[in-house]
């Protein structure tokens, strides 16, 4: 190297080592002092600069992004045709008894007495940024405080449930997609109501851990949301059964692997839910 | 001084283009970080106490994008800064090539200790691993970006008081 190192005397060099020593103990003990997550007013104005400038670093990107997805999408386009034809004619069959299904759906929640869940306010949000480390599924979205967007909000993609709000500074939030480590969304399958604890794997997928052995579950079940978290509403689409096993012999449970149906890697809008959960009427 | 300016605008730049970049590229767990290396040759090129600080800094910066603890990051980077600084103090004086091993381990380091920190120890194997040898890869572009924009300041530097001189 070209630096020289520096000749230090020995009092200089224990000075030196109390010093280090003294300095990731204090801050050792302030990490397990932050893990509630108090956010500072120092640290919330810090977070939405940064926030605006990833918004405007985010642009670009998703520019080049789109060039990039225009070109390929290219190299396919005639044999996604055929397949869309097929699939047009299929969806339109499946929507003649989903409006039979709406229709008895209306009828059994006036009996219910439940609110409908479709009056519920959302708030349209850009994904502008992800988190850092890696191995936390956790992105940044353009509303905040200053929207009305509080910690637990659940937050949706076209596909289905995305993830929920963990932080939010004046104008930007986090949100923990379900496929992070440390997410656990209390979900159902639709087909038997088969109840279990959709957790995240840390990459791409999710497991849905909990349900137990003999319970039917088949590749392609629809997995959604149970509501018994308290903070998910119940019924939205979480994803589909992609792998069952039985686990090893010792396990009380079944090993499901889960894909979820939100697009995590493409999804660029998101929808803020932000009216609490629906509840039954007393009469 | 130039040399915290230096370290502490290359991190701030490798944080929102990280931040921002990850969005569009999927690479699982791993990703392009060149902050080890920045940490690296600051150790290699500051004194204690204005590189403590400088490295501090450069961790609060860095938890402000991550909801991982706010002073896991500062921990995890001093921990790499103290082990490189006291191996050049103590021990040898390091050629180009050691320092971009050293490189290496102290990501191996500064993975253990945040990995840890939040909760997912057994990513360590073996996505800590190849993150640390991809760190290691990076490591050359990393001290020669510092190195090109530390000269880049003192030539600027240099030319602003030469001015005022005259």
């Amino acid at each position: 190297m070209a630096n020289q190192p520096p000749k230090k005397s020995k009092g200089i060099k224990k000075v030196l080592i109390v010093a280090t020593l003294l300095l990731l103990a204090g801050l050792l003990t302030l990490t397990t002092l932050t893990r509630t997550r108090i956010i500072l007013p120092a640290e919330m104005v810090l977070k939405d600069t940064n926030g605006r400038i990833q918004s405007f670093l985010s642009v670009p990107f998703s520019k080049l992004r789109l060039i990039w997805e225009a070109y390929i999408d290219l190299q396919g386009v005639k044999e996604e045709n055929q397949v869309l034809k097929a699939q047009l004619a299929q969806l339109e069959n499946e929507i003649t008894s989903y409006r039979e299904a709406l229709i008895e759906n209306r009828r059994l929640r006036q009996l219910l007495d439940i609110k409908n869940s479709s009056n519920w306010k959302t708030i349209v949000a850009q994904v502008i940024g992800t988190d850092i480390a890696p191995w936390r599924a956790v992105i940044t979205i353009d509303v905040g405080k200053r929207n009305g967007v509080t910690v637990d909000m659940p937050v949706l993609c076209q596909g289905g449930l995305l993830g929920r709000v963990i932080e939010t500074s004046i104008s930007y939030s986090k949100v923990m997609l379900l496929t992070d480590y440390h997410s656990r969304i209390g979900a159902i399958i639709q087909r038997n109501r088969a109840r279990g604890i959709l957790k995240g794997d840390g990459a791409r997928g999710c497991i849905l851990d909990y349900v137990k052995k003999g319970v039917d579950i088949q590749i392609g079940d629809t997995v959604i949301t149970s509501g018994l978290d308290g903070i998910f509403p119940k019924g939205l689409l979480l994803g589909k059964v992609k792998l069952v096993g039985p686990g090893d012999k010792s396990d009380l449970f079944q090993f499901i692997g889960v894909k979820p149906m939100a697009d995590i890697e493409e999804t660029e809008e998101v929808l803020v839910l932000k009216s609490p959960l629906p509840k039954i009427k007393k009469k | 001084m130039k040399t915290i300016a230096v370290f502490l605008s290359l991190s701030y730049l490798s944080l929102l283009i990280e931040s921002t970049w990850c969005v569009f590229c999927d690479l699982y767990f791993l990703h392009i970080d060149p902050l080890p290396a920045l940490i690296c040759w600051i150790s290699l090129n500051e004194d204690f106490w204005p590189g403590t600080l400088a490295v501090t800094i450069c961790g609060l910066l860095a938890s402000l994008f991550s909801c991982l603890d706010f002073f896991l990051f500062p921990v995890a980077y001093l921990i790499g800064f103290f082990t490189v600084y006291f191996i050049r103090i103590n021990v040898l004086e390091l050629s180009r090539l050691q320092a971009y091993l050293i490189t290496g381990f102290i990501s191996i380091e500064i993975l253990v200790i945040q990995l840890a920190g939040s909760g997912t120890p057994e990513l360590l194997w073996p996505w800590g691993i190849i993150q640390a040898v991809l760190n290691f890869a990076i490591a050359p572009t990393a001290f020669w970006m510092c190195d090109r924009c530390l000269a880049l300041v003192a030539s600027l530097v240099a030319k602003f008081s030469h001015e005022k001189g005259n």
